[in-house]
């Protein structure tokens, strides 16, 4: 083989796994820099940017992603080893803290999360933790609302930061489940995209949004689920 | 001969690209951490020391700041966690942000234990650290070393932010947690992952 044809090869070689290996790394999230957004989900609207997945939203009825989800979550069980193995982790009201003390917020009786009229704080978080390296399929939020003017969006949260050093977190939205009408109690999921949970440099979070106090208890959070493989 | 090399070429190219591709997997990099479990919560996730413990989120990110912006209140925050029982716990670390005029942070990773024939906690300290001056974004580990015994006991990170004679801080966002992470070695070595090729589940 001529000197020459081995150095078109390797170029060759070499401008392939470059072009496939660019496409393969280009980032599939997108910086959310907007003040109102980030505001919106809570975040200091002059802050850093937070990140978020191109993700589009699956527009299929309820009933055909249960179904498709639920043949998933078979494979899934299947790829089980032990009966024990636990594959999901929720939150519900009591595990919430709003942003600020003093704010004025229910939790009812069975776990439903509201903040009251006289709220002045619109988000609340709970942590949550999965098991390390596994990956994040499903998440499922459970609301009520009963207000047609005011909703409450629930959102996943991770947070970076260095290994064995400080620094500022980087944080990504993982998934948003946005309410909206008058849907009374209700059931909504949607597919995370494909992250595993980094438990090392990682932590995890889900956030209650609520548009406004005034809805009081007829909005409502009753519980957040995180479902992995 | 050409066509055989330019083959072999083309894919070993594809599989470095198929490598580039694969999904992070930060666990499994050979960092000689394999072995070890780590568990974190947020600073949100923790509980106030009482109703006189003013605290805001920092900057939307789940932090915990102390909002004791003048003398009184209570100035502590507690992280109650539960790891598995028998487990070996060897380090707590803290993440947090403490810039200049602050009050000094002390973290203690603290036990507390009842017996059926205790009537009262026996409460210890298991290891503590202190935090002073300007250090900006910090990390602050606390070494442990110790056997869970969820049976009796109860463990927690206890922080407080300073006497409660000053203010904490001046302003929400200058002392703030971020994140409490807790190691311990993994007990089994097979079943960490289910038998799931890195990236393939």
């Amino acid at each position: 083989m001529s000197y020459i044809s081995l150095t078109r090869a390797l170029l060759a070689a070499t401008l392939l796994s470059f072009s496939v290996g660019i496409a393969a790394e280009t980032p599939d999230v997108e910086p959310i820099t907007d003040p109102d957004a980030l505001q919106a989900r809570g975040f200091d609207p002059d802050g850093p940017p937070i990140y978020r997945f191109n993700q589009q939203a699956d527009e299929r009825a309820l009933d055909v992603r249960i179904e498709e989800r639920e043949q998933i979550e078979s494979q899934i069980a299947l790829a089980g080893v032990s009966v024990q193995d636990v594959n999901w982790a929720s939150v519900q009201a009591t595990d919430f803290q709003f942003l600020a003390d003093q704010n004025s917020y229910t939790t009812l009786g069975n776990h439903s999360l509201s903040c009251n009229t006289d709220g002045t704080n619109l988000f609340a978080d709970a942590p949550i933790r999965f098991a390390r390296n596994r990956r994040l399929r499903f998440l499922d939020v459970w609301t009520r609302d009963d207000s047609v003017d005011h909703n409450v969006d629930v959102a996943l949260y991770q947070a970076c930061q260095p290994m064995w050093s400080g620094g500022a977190p980087v944080v990504t939205e993982l998934g948003l489940i946005a309410g909206s009408g008058s849907s009374g109690e209700r059931f909504q999921f949607i597919s995370l995209p494909e992250v595993y949970a980094q438990n090392r440099t990682c932590t995890y979070w889900v956030r209650a949004m609520f548009s406004s106090c005034a809805a009081g208890t007829t909005v409502a959070v009753h519980k957040v689920r995180v479902i992995w493989d | 001969m050409n066509r055989l090399m330019i083959i072999l070429c083309m894919a070993l190219a594809m599989l470095t690209s198929a490598a580039w591709a694969a999904p992070e997997f930060e666990e499994s990099r050979g960092t000689g951490l394999e072995d070890r479990e780590f568990r974190s919560w947020v600073g949100m996730g923790g509980q106030p020391g009482s109703s006189e413990a003013k605290f805001r989120s920092f900057g939307g990110t789940s932090a915990y700041s102390c909002a004791n912006f003048a003398a009184g209140g209570d100035r502590k925050v507690r992280y109650v966690f539960t790891l598995p029982q028998g487990e070996f716990l060897e380090w707590v670390r803290v993440w947090g942000r403490k810039v200049d005029g602050t009050a000094d942070v002390t973290l203690r990773l603290r036990r507390s234990c009842m017996s059926q024939s205790q009537t009262v906690p026996s409460t210890v300290t298991l290891s503590s650290t202190q935090i002073e001056g300007n250090v900006g974004e910090f990390s602050e580990t606390l070494p442990v070393n110790v056997t869970i015994d969820n049976l009796d006991c109860k463990y927690w990170m206890d922080v407080e932010f300073g006497p409660n004679s000053q203010a904490c801080s001046a302003s929400t966002g200058d002392l703030a947690i971020y994140k409490i992470r807790t190691q311990n070695p993994l007990p089994d070595l097979i079943f960490w992952d289910r038998f799931i090729v890195s990236g393939s589940n």
